[in-house]
């Protein structure tokens, strides 16, 4: 399996990481704009660039209740997805999941990496694109998507 | 996307945009007409499931396409400029198509560019 980096960020109680080359960028925190008649995991939308950003609220993870103190923005195949909760951290770069669980949530929470005194959920992208019902070009191969079922691929 | 727009406060914390070529009429309460028209009115605030904010006059949009829709108040569009327009992907939404096509960010204020078939199905 191939060595990956991955950006850790706390959310809804849980720690999570993300593969580096799903992370567009990461804001300071700014109230989104809450759309009535959403999908029940939208806190709301951010201005984007032609496309308001949809906002996963921090409790869709379990039922921990973080302060929202930045975002996390992901993107795939040029869509982009901003999450709500904690500090972001960067692992080393020898990190590789372990301790496979494969569909215990939904299927996109896809391993669990330890890193030190550190222990993080693996996120796989593109299956919590799926499990939100978001949709993106899934034949676009460029953003990660190579590489992310690359090296998550046993 | 319209050049034009009237600008609507449904409730506390929701404004929409309309296209002015949709807009028929907007009668206030001190209008002739209001009381004639009232009674077939739909609140839009009780559609889009948000909270009606008691402190607005009150007015009836009649639309071309024979809709009557009780709001909060009309905004002019002069006080809101300048606008930008982004999408909102209608996967964001329970029931596809959602209510809502895009958003018009301002700096006093964002607004929800509404579907048009969801300002069409009352008469």
């Amino acid at each position: 399996m191939n060595a990956r980096r991955f950006v850790l960020f706390s959310a809804g109680g849980r720690r999570l990481a993300f593969p580096v080359e799903t992370v567009k960028s990461v804001r300071e925190w700014e109230e989104p704009l809450p759309i009535p008649r959403s999908k029940e995991w939208l806190l709301g939308v951010l201005e984007g660039e032609g496309e308001a950003i949809p906002v996963l609220r921090a409790s869709f993870w379990g039922a921990g209740d973080d302060a929202n103190r930045m975002l996390l923005i992901l993107g795939l195949s040029g869509r982009l997805l901003a999450l709500a909760g904690g500090e972001p951290d960067m692992l080393p770069p020898d990190c590789t999941p372990q301790e496979w669980e494969e569909d215990t949530t939904n299927g996109f929470i896809i391993g669990t990496i330890d890193v030190a005194d550190r222990t993080a959920e693996c996120v796989r992208v593109d299956k919590l694109y799926s499990a939100l019902g978001l949709r993106y070009n899934d034949t676009d191969r460029i953003g990660g998507m190579d590489a992310e079922e690359d090296s998550f691929s046993r | 996307m319209p050049e034009g727009w009237v600008f609507l406060r449904v409730g506390t914390s929701v404004n929409i945009a309309v296209p002015v070529s949709a807009v028929h009429r907007v009668l206030h309460g001190a209008d002739e007409d209001y009381a004639a028209y009232a009674p077939t009115a739909a609140d839009l605030s009780r559609e889009l499931r948000s909270k009606p904010d008691s402190e607005l006059p009150g007015v009836l949009v009649l639309l071309e396409n024979g809709s009557c829709w009780y709001v909060g108040d009309v905004l002019l569009g002069e006080s809101v400029q300048p606008l930008r327009y982004e999408s909102v992907p209608s996967d964001l939404f329970e029931r596809t198509p959602g209510w809502c096509r895009g958003i018009l960010w301002g700096r006093k204020g964002r607004f929800f560019v509404v579907a048009p078939e969801v300002l069409g199905g009352k008469r």
